[in-house]
């Protein structure tokens, strides 16, 4: 037992940089490809299932490298939220590599980075040791930008370039807070970390670091001044679609699950729920104002997740234990419908040749189980009853009950409703050109993922119970309210999108607000300041 | 710069046997004095670009560097899982013996990969990361 | 109390390149700035409780003063995670200027913007 958790992070690394290796001109070489990949998979799907297994029955489980004393040597914990997030990170890679295995033309190297991009991730998840998540971040970024340039034209080279640019400085940050604390304290393993910092006396000290960590924290979760690098890092044009899955889907999350061990390590210290919650809020809201005034199909989706991470956010700021569960299962929701959206997204652009949202009319006559499957992913997203959506936003209202959170939540889901009509009008219609023939069998993937959708709402308290060892049922009447409320939303949302929204052009507001890459640091140093002055006010 | 520049020439032809045990040297005794594997490395991937200063044209086989350093790279994954994750005692290599290893094949990667980076900057300047 | 001490110094290194990279507009003065903020990150961290009389952790018994081997060693990984940074960001920087023509980041934004529609 001891030693699997090396092994899941190492064997996704060196089976795939042997991968890079192949070369697949023929139809041969691309068999071998197919099952090599396909094998590596679902060895490590049975591995995380027995570590999920074994952590539900003993407790976590933690492995020191090198057989040190704890806390001094490197170490790699899997309690039950790290182990249920590898799980998902595995599962989502299957499907994007299935996706990928069926194009047209490839080439073994994409599958060699996407296969140890998986390892680093696993790796991003399971560490307990800060400078361990440090090193594991850098590589992944270096993989990433090289994934976005894959195709070297103009504009992904201008994305590839300013997300390395602003990752590495955001991780220079990171790493010279990581100093300041082993100056102070001496350890470096974060359990290690609360231990001493529950009792350290000098709590003024502890501001600078904690500033300087949460800024990179905040710059990789993309939350409101600081998302400015995501939707063309998610939604460049010439990327292969499943590292827009990847992306949009795990790797952002890593960013939101750095933030929730941070917070649990200084939770002795300072109390900064309240920030995180109206910048959960703002950060919703922004979101969903930037999607709706969107042209790109894809650009409407990667600004919708920076909607959704304000909202997980919120849940996670929230105080109480069901809106914690609620907002950490909506990760996982979010991980399905999104990287389902995307691929479907990817499947329509290589059919119609376009991106363009008003011009791509009538998919369910064209292409049916793709339209299908986004339909699905739409109403899981959105919150309609019986899909795994509503179960996660109902957790999340449940938690924020008498306040002003209740209805911030609702506010949030008009939004989305109305972003997602927009997206659903190139559902219906008719189009006059020819399209390109998409054999059925790419659908696939697309299709068990909305699938996945529907069963994780309907069997919510099978799954919850299986992944976090609770058990969480909701309440029948309020969980009625909380349809009624759906309906009543869709309506208002579509209302408003019909007659008030549609008539303006927000694109060219959206336009001018975007940020360059002297504005994206200008706003970090900001962040930073503010930071530093609203913890020597409010929370010390 | 297509001829020879004579001051070069002879200048790289006495130093780079010196630049040569020097970056051995650094290497060797890693565990013993500062230096070991990545610096001794960086000081070896000097020898491979005094060479192009000296006789700037494109005769080095880039490809046979790049299979070394795949090689070299999997080597060193393959040491320390199978040595120490797998807690086979230390009786059988003792500490010592596995620093030098270890040092040896850190700079050998690092003096390969570096003289790659350098030979694709000088080779194809902007062309294909890829090629 | 002593002001030139290796912590104080690298503070001011490490913020004036973050102050290069708010200001400069030129996408290697971005690079160099990575470069000098990395720099300062080594001295912070290896400056943590040194003192003039340690002696180095190699071959040392006995009540000796001896240096903390940990950010010595961190920090060769993070010299090694530099140098693979500085090398991907210049060869994506010469891909850039082919494409674009121009080593501006604004210039860049609005070509990026123009040929996107």
């Amino acid at each position: 037992m001891n030693n699997i958790l090396v092994y899941l992070v190492l064997f996704p690394i060196l089976t795939g940089s042997f991968l890079g290796l192949l070369k697949c001109n023929n139809t041969r070489k691309r068999k071998i490809l197919t099952i090599v990949t396909i094998f590596i998979q679902s060895l490590l799907l049975i591995g995380s299932l027995y570590v999920l297994t074994y952590v539900k029955d003993f407790g976590t489980t933690a492995q020191n490298i090198g057989n040190w004393p704890d806390f001094i040597g490197i170490t790699l914990k899997a309690d039950i939220y790290a182990v249920s997030f590898v799980l998902m990170s595995i599962s989502l890679f299957t499907f994007a590599i299935i996706y990928q295995l069926t194009e047209n033309d490839i080439e073994s190297r994409v599958f060699s980075l996407l296969i140890i991009l998986e390892g680093l991730i696993i790796g991003i998840f399971l560490s307990n040791d800060l400078f361990n998540i440090f090193v594991l971040i850098e590589v992944a970024t270096i993989v990433i930008s090289l994934l976005i340039m894959y195709k070297k034209d103009t504009i992904s080279t201008y994305d590839g370039m300013l997300y390395l640019l602003v990752n590495i400085a955001a991780m220079s940050l990171f790493l010279f807070g990581i100093g300041m604390l082993y100056k102070m304290t001496g350890v470096i393993d974060l359990t290690g970390l609360k231990d001493v910092l529950s009792v350290f006396p000098d709590k003024k000290a502890l501001i600078v670091p904690y500033g300087l960590m949460l800024t990179a924290v905040c710059l990789k979760s993309a939350v409101l001044p600081l998302f400015s690098w995501l939707p063309h890092a998610h939604a460049t044009p010439s990327a292969p679609s499943a590292i827009s899955a990847v992306l949009s889907g795990i790797y952002v999350k890593s960013g939101i699950y750095l933030f929730l061990r941070l917070q649990n390590v200084f939770s002795d210290v300072f109390d900064t729920y309240y920030l995180f919650l109206i910048l959960g809020f703002v950060t919703a809201v922004a979101g969903f104002m930037l999607a709706v005034s969107q042209k790109d199909i894809k650009l409407i989706l990667a600004y919708h997740t920076i909607s959704q991470i304000g909202m997980i956010m919120m849940g996670l700021s929230m105080n109480s234990e069901s809106a914690y569960l609620g907002a950490v299962y909506h990760i996982i929701n979010h991980a399905f419908f999104k990287s389902c959206l995307f691929l479907s997204a990817g499947l329509i652009i290589s059919a119609y040749k376009s991106r363009n949202v008003y011009k791509i009319k009538g998919v369910f006559k064209n292409m049916p189980i793709t339209a299908t499957a986004c339909v699905m992913a739409i109403l899981g997203i959105t919150g309609a009853p019986l899909f795994n959506g509503s179960i996660s936003k109902y957790w999340i209202s449940y938690g924020a009950k008498g306040g002003w959170a209740e209805y911030a939540l609702i506010l949030i889901n008009i939004g989305t409703m109305i972003s997602f009509i927009k997206y659903s009008g190139m559902l219906t219609g008719n189009y006059d050109s020819t399209l390109v023939k998409i054999s059925k069998k790419r659908s696939v993937p697309v299709l068990i993922l909305s699938v996945m959708c529907l069963l994780g709402g309907i069997l919510s308290e099978p799954i919850i119970s299986f992944l976090f060892n609770v058990q969480m049922s909701p309440n029948l009447l309020d969980y009625l309210e909380k349809s009624l409320l759906f309906f009543v939303s869709l309506g208002i949302a579509y209302l408003l999108y019909r007659y008030a929204i549609s008539k303006v052009n927000l694109y060219k507001i959206a336009s001018r607000l975007e940020l360059g890459f002297n504005g994206i640091c200008i706003s970090m140093g900001v962040f930073f300041l503010v930071m530093l002055l609203y913890i020597r006010i409010f929370a010390m | 710069m297509s001829d020879k520049s004579y001051l070069m020439s002879h200048f790289i032809g006495f130093m780079y046997p010196i630049i040569l045990l020097i970056g051995v040297y650094i290497i060797v005794n890693g565990h013993q004095s500062p230096g070991g594997g990545f610096h001794g490395g960086a000081v070896l991937a000097t020898v491979f670009i005094c060479r192009y200063l000296e006789n700037p044209n494109e005769d080095l086989r880039i490809h046979s560097l790049e299979i070394l350093e795949k090689l070299l790279f999997f080597l060193i994954l393959l040491l320390p899982v199978v040595l120490l994750f797998n807690n086979i005692s230390m009786s059988i290599i003792s500490n010592k013996l596995y620093l030098l290893i270890m040092n040896i094949l850190i700079g050998l990667k690092v003096c390969t990969g570096l003289s790659i980076i350098f030979y694709r900057f000088v080779f194809y300047e902007g062309g294909g990361i890829w090629n | 109390m002593e002001l030139i001490t290796g912590e104080n110094i690298s503070i001011l290194i490490f913020f004036a390149g973050f102050s290069g990279l708010m200001l400069k507009r030129n996408v290697i003065k971005s690079i160099i700035c990575i470069g000098i903020m990395q720099a300062a990150i080594i001295i912070f961290f290896l400056s943590s409780g040194l003192s003039p009389d340690n002696v180095p952790p190699i071959d040392a018994t006995g009540l000796q003063n001896v240096a903390d081997p940990l950010p010595q060693a961190l920090m060769i990984t993070d010299i090694v995670i530099g140098i693979g940074v500085t090398a991907m960001a210049l060869s994506l920087f010469i891909h850039m200027y082919h494409q674009f023509g121009t080593s501006d980041w604004e210039k860049a934004f609005k070509l990026r913007k123009d040929s996107e529609e």
